[in-house]
């Protein structure tokens, strides 16, 4: 009978010890969003749009990484959501959900980017294979001859002459990444409650349509429509300014 | 007691039973230390603690470095485009990759690497482990991907059983840049008849070469001020006036700073009699044309080394220099069988 009592303690200990911590039942939940969209329309690859130039523009590769995601608590105390993860907005919509303390909070945190800390000559293969920095989880966000991380990723195709019905044959390619490019949004005046009873949304969104113009800068992809930041790191910059300047809170 | 002896094998099954189990029958794989044989002259490298040598790490490497598994089509190796007749390079102005694809940059010599601090002509790679990947990933090169590669070679029984061995892991990335960064780092080279003579063996060198060592060291000709040290090479990075434009910027696409245009790591000088043609970009046929191109002073750069300059010495003392730079050749090295793949 002892030895029965034994196997189950140690049945039990098996199960358990695989198990992530369990919720703690004081935690709200907040649901993180991130939504691209072109000018009014829902954004997926692989879709046609109309940029500010006229030209007719097919994005193949949407990809970036997001870090040091984090609520900012009422007090002005920072709660880290994220640290790192590479978001692939191909289809237009990512949504992650993460427990958080009741109460009031009065805006979030986030980079863009991969902190320097875990950017320049770092390895990939020391990462398991689920974890965004690894060579799996990096999904081509790496550079293996200049060691470091590509921020975002934007790329396709465009058909210059703006045509219905042309053939959408030049490409653009933007590349950006290096340390000097990493950028920090803090919106400290997007309040929010969360609640034990029901989920908080987040919505991040970007505007897809904005990564070609601001009010201060248009980046016309028949000039300058290459970029792996080594070789053009101005247009890795104005790239940059651009794609931070489109991202809104809902 | 019995009881609680029990209950703490339960306990200790439960804390193991969510790690992988380890492969059972590798009865016939015992890894050893692998003692790297130092170059009287030479320091003790730095290698990398998750990377210690053992035979099996750098059998192990050695198989990877010869398998064309690791490019797209199954056409090229590592030993492709490093071949040990020319000092692991290829004599090649640029490599050929897969598909015929021409490379960008002359293929580097592969040897004395423990003691880089940095890989590739630019600097852009901190370490050999991470160094395999440039050439696995270049679409001019290789064109791979090491995830497929390790995917591969997982299904090779012998691959399995000795990177179980070596690294207590299946092939995966990790396994396949330390296991070819262990077999690089055994390819060391120091015994040239220069080496022999500064060991004491003054016969080792003719006239002509003590001639031409004793103008290469000199301040003269300055050129053991980038190429010196048991390297003899800097660790450095140059413009040596190879043009008044670069194609390539060097070391400028890894700093993205234009005091670094046109600026090319200081390869060493050992074994560079066999390494032809010359330059990052083998724009350099033979060793006569590159003194030609240091005495001239080369072409006018705003960042050029200031050490780079018209040199007023005499074509006998030119030919004295290449006689030297020849007996910079380490014959042991290029022909050691133990740096071959298995027949």
């Amino acid at each position: 009978m002892k030895r029965a009592i034994y196997f189950v303690i140690a049945v039990t200990l098996i199960l358990t010890s695989c198990k992530k911590k369990k919720q703690t039942e004081e935690d709200g939940i907040v649901n993180i969003n991130m939504s691209a969209y072109f000018d009014s329309e829902a954004f997926a690859v692989g879709n046609v749009y109309t940029n500010v130039d006229g030209y007719r523009v097919r994005v193949d590769d949407f990809k970036f990484y997001i870090s040091e995601l984090a609520a900012i608590r009422n007090d002005g105390v920072l709660i880290p959501l994220i640290d790192i993860d590479l978001i692939n907005l191909g289809s237009g919509y990512s949504t992650s959900s993460f427990e958080l303390a009741p109460g009031n909070y009065r805006g979030i945190q986030f980079s863009i980017g991969v902190p320097p800390e875990l950017n320049k000559d770092q390895d990939p293969t020391v990462y398991p294979n689920d974890h965004p920095l690894s060579v799996n989880g990096a999904q081509g966000m790496f550079w293996s001859w200049n060691t470091g991380y590509i921020f975002v990723k934007f790329e396709g195709k465009a058909d210059l002459d703006g045509v219905e019905g042309n053939e959408i044959l030049s490409p653009f390619a933007f590349h950006c990444g290096e340390d000097l490019l990493f950028r920090t949004h803090v919106i400290d005046n997007y309040a929010f409650t969360v609640s034990e009873e029901i989920a908080t949304p987040i919505d991040i969104r970007f505007n897809v349509e904005k990564f070609f113009y601001s009010d201060n800068d248009t980046i016309d992809i028949a000039v300058n429509n290459l970029t792996h930041t080594s070789g053009n790191l101005p247009l890795a910059e104005r790239f940059t300014d651009l794609f931070n300047l489109a991202i809104e809170l809902e | 007691m019995r009881k609680t002896g029990l209950l703490v094998l339960m306990i200790a099954f439960a804390a193991v039973s969510c790690k992988k189990s380890p492969v059972e029958d590798l009865s016939i794989l015992v890894d050893e230390p692998y003692y790297l044989t130092i170059p009287e002259g030479f320091t003790n490298p730095d290698i990398p603690e998750d990377n210690q040598l053992t035979k099996l790490r750098v059998e192990l490497g050695k198989k990877l470095f010869f398998d064309k598994n690791l490019s797209v089509d199954g056409s090229i190796s590592c030993g492709s485009c490093h071949l040990q007749e020319f000092a692991f390079s290829d004599g090649r102005a640029k490599s050929i990759g897969v598909d015929g694809r021409p490379g960008r940059r002359n293929s580097p010599v592969l040897f004395n690497l423990a003691w880089h601090d940095r890989l590739m002509a630019d600097g852009g790679v901190p370490s050999i482990e991470l160094q395999v990947m440039v050439p696995l990933h270049d679409e001019l090169e290789m064109a791979s991907n090491i995830l497929d590669v390790s995917a591969v070679l997982n299904e090779n029984e012998e691959y399995r059983n000795l990177a179980m061995a070596a690294y207590n892991r299946d092939v995966d990335p990790f396994v396949i840049t330390r296991a070819i960064a262990a077999y690089e780092r055994t390819l060391v080279s120091g015994n040239s008849r220069y080496d022999q003579f500064l060991a004491g063996n003054l016969n080792a060198l003719s006239t002509s070469e003590k001639a031409g060592m004793d103008l290469f060291f000199s301040d003269r000709t300055s050129c053991s001020s980038c190429h010196g040290g048991f390297l003899l090479a800097d660790n450095e990075y140059h413009n040596i006036g190879l043009s008044e434009s670069y194609e390539d910027a060097g070391r400028e696409l890894i700093t993205l700073d234009g005091n670094d245009n046109g600026k090319f790591k200081t390869p060493t000088l050992r074994n560079i009699a066999l390494t032809a043609p010359y330059m990052h970009d083998g724009s350099v046929e033979s060793l006569e044309e590159v003194l030609d191109h240091f005495i001239s002073g080369g072409f006018n750069h705003p960042v050029k080394d200031d050490r780079i300059r018209n040199l007023d010495i005499t074509s006998v003392e030119k030919q004295s220099i290449i006689d030297f730079l020849g007996a910079l050749t380490d014959i042991e090295f290029i022909e050691n069988e133990e740096f071959r793949p298995r027949p």
